[in-house]
């Protein structure tokens, strides 16, 4: 299907999918646009579908029926190989908490981002450069950085280690699923001031899932996932 | 670079589950190793019973039987060669040397053989070595017998204990009225002489003397008397010979073989050795296929391993996902693993194979005469290194395939 270029970063049209295995449970979309450079709260309790709705906008599940432009590039059609490729290039992804590999260093977590990424975005010689210039932005000390484990990071620590993760390759999309519901109400609202003068500063557009309706007031744009998306669920 | 480094840390990760892996995986391939390196070893001291003599001369009967008589002691002559056809047979142009041996008596169990001193300038074992005294030296008297290792450990001999030999291989009947000294009691060798017990060819005739078929009649000569007498054998058991030239071997083999006045047989000890080799060494095969059968188990124990460690390895996997990484990257790191663990055991059971090759050469040296050399690996050997290693990849594609699978099904969503 062909397309206008357009300043959609996420654009989405009568996408329909079903887990193969679970056939049961159907999901449809039939149209949601996020715009270039916008943050969007998307409201959504467990069961209604998120985790679904975020592995099909990070090409980790193909929809049956349906497009899903990210930026303009229709992912629908890419092969597996190059849907990982456009994950690595394109896609910031914070998780809920256990973001880090837990035995190597949060360096370490940062660079296999930017080795599964092009390298061109970034040589190699600039890794260290690069790595440590945004962990410090994100209050993250250098020998912290270098020399712990992961494991051994607090939780807000593992979350902005996480977001200089997610944003290290300049993505054009973040998507964070319930990032803050580790963290205690003060500390929330610090990790989402960084993380969201992180992602104006690389003019990112930022797509959150969460269950917690406080935080909607910083978003641009707040959208319950019941008014996108319908979910069916049949007795089997 | 930065995958290795990671496949590096986690497995470090998980060091205790692993380097009891690496240690299982690493002990299989030190049992092949030793288990190669003492065949070999083995076979070569079997082989090295008796090298330099280019040719066995002994009656006509099979060359198995006739080198198992003769440098095995092991049965029964079918029949002598008479001393004038060994004189001839010495004569001959293209011969260099020659060393009768005359087997038939016995003491305690071990055989007696009646030779010259040549012998102990001839036989020569292990690719050229010597014999060579532990205790005592070569005399001229008729009645002096020399002893092999073993002879003197079990029957704890010293240099000037007196002996008595028995007629026959299992008789009743001693030579008591003539009793030989042990004038020498040789270093172990790992062949059969070190359960021999060597006199002279003319002491062998001086205690023969008045013997008419096994009965004993008495003799008034003293030893003066026989040594002063020639006494030539009027039989012997078999001859050791030494070519001029190696190229005569086959036609002096020949000659022996057509040998018009006496049925002989000549062979070539090493050809026999071979043979011999080859019914005796059946062992080494299954020693071989047992061996390759722990691999083969410690390779499936580490695929077992990889599976279990795949549960707690799916946050690992998702987050890899997350940042881009294709799922067969995911599979390919279990490959990485299993390739990392098995050439550090590779590693650990080379230096593992020479430590204990160097603690434990001199002492199976002298508990079994075996010789293993400290070498470097063989190609036989170091063939066996990528093969395994080939194999642990192979067996990786089990739990490879389900880490595959996992980061399909898993996608984003961490497991933990």
């Amino acid at each position: 299907m062909q397309k206008i270029e357009n300043d959609l970063i996420v654009d989405i049209k009568d996408l329909a999918f079903q887990w193969k295995a679970k056939s049961t449970f159907t999901l449809s979309v039939p149209s949601f646009e996020v715009k270039n450079g916008k943050t969007i709260f998307l409201y959504g309790a467990s069961g209604s579908g998120k985790s679904t709705l975020l592995s099909l906008i990070t090409g980790m599940n193909s929809p049956q029926a349906g497009n899903i432009w990210i930026d303009n590039q229709n992912i629908t059609q890419l092969t597996s190989r190059a849907k990982d490729r456009f994950r690595a290039n394109k896609l910031g992804i914070i998780f809920q908490q256990l973001n880090l590999i837990p035995f190597t260093t949060p360096y370490s977590n940062i660079e296999l981002a930017l080795a599964f990424a092009d390298h061109n975005q970034c040589p190699k010689a600039e890794w260290k450069n690069h790595i440590l210039e945004i962990t410090d932005n994100l209050d993250l000390e250098p020998s912290l950085v270098l020399k712990a484990r992961a494991s051994e990071l607090s939780i807000g620590q593992q979350q902005r280690v996480a977001v200089a993760r997610a944003l290290i390759n300049k993505p054009k999309l973040i998507i964070a699923d319930e990032p803050t519901s580790a963290l205690d109400e003060n500390s929330q609202s610090l990790f989402l001031d960084l993380l969201f003068s992180q992602v104006n500063k690389i003019k990112a557009s930022l797509i959150m899932v969460s269950h917690d309706k406080r935080l909607s007031s910083k978003f641009d744009e707040s959208i319950d996932l019941h008014d996108i998306c319908q979910t069916v669920r049949q007795a089997s | 670079m930065i995958f290795i480094r990671h496949a590096i840390k986690s497995l470090m990760n998980r060091w205790l589950t692993v380097s009891l892996t690496i240690a299982v995986i690493a002990l299989s391939i030190l049992l092949i190793l030793m288990v190669e390196k003492v065949r070999h070893g083995a076979k070569t001291s079997f082989i090295n019973t008796i090298s330099n003599t280019d040719l066995i001369i002994g009656a006509r009967s099979g060359s198995i039987q006739l080198l198992l008589y003769s440098v095995f002691r092991m049965g029964d002559a079918i029949n002598n060669m008479s001393w004038k056809s060994y004189l001839e047979l010495k004569e001959h142009p293209d011969v260099a040397w020659t060393v009768p041996i005359s087997l038939g008596d016995s003491h305690k169990g071990f055989r007696v053989m009646g030779t010259t001193h040549d012998y102990f300038d001839r036989y020569k074992y292990r690719s050229g070595q010597s014999l060579s005294f532990r205790e005592g030296e070569l005399t001229t008297k008729l009645f002096d017998a020399y002893i092999g290792a073993d002879v003197a450990k079990k029957l704890n001999y010293k240099v000037g204990q007196e002996i008595i030999i028995s007629h026959g291989l299992a008789s009743f009947t001693d030579h008591t009225d003539r009793p030989f000294k042990v004038a020498g009691i040789l270093n172990k060798t790992g062949t059969p002489v070190d359960r021999t017990v060597i006199v002279s060819l003319k002491a062998i005739e001086a205690i023969h003397i008045n013997w008419q078929t096994g009965i004993q009649v008495k003799s008034n000569l003293t030893t003066a008397d026989l040594e002063a007498m020639e006494l030539p054998p009027k039989a012997i058991t078999a001859a050791l010979v030494g070519m001029k030239s190696r190229l005569k071997i086959f036609s002096f083999q020949r000659s022996v073989n057509n040998y018009k006045q006496e049925a002989l047989m000549a062979i070539l000890p090493g050809v026999a050795l071979q043979q011999l080799w080859s019914i005796v060494g059946l062992g080494e095969k299954a020693l071989i296929g047992v061996s390759i059968l722990v691999i083969i188990i410690a390779l499936f124990s580490m695929s077992a391993m990889m599976l279990a460690s795949l549960s707690e390895r799916r946050r690992e996997m998702a987050i890899l996902r997350s940042l881009g990484a294709p799922a067969l990257f995911i599979s390919s790191l279990f490959a990485l693993e299993a390739l990392l663990m098995t050439i550090i055991a590779a590693l650990f059971a080379i230096a593992l194979l020479y430590v204990l090759l160097f603690i434990a050469q001199p002492l199976i040296d002298a508990a079994y005469g075996i010789y293993i050399p400290i070498s470097v690996l063989s190609s036989n050997e170091l063939l066996i290194i990528p093969l395994v290693i080939f194999a642990a990849l192979f067996v990786s594609i089990i739990p490879c395939y389900r880490a595959y699978r996992f980061s399909i099904s898993d996608g984003l969503s961490i497991k933990t």
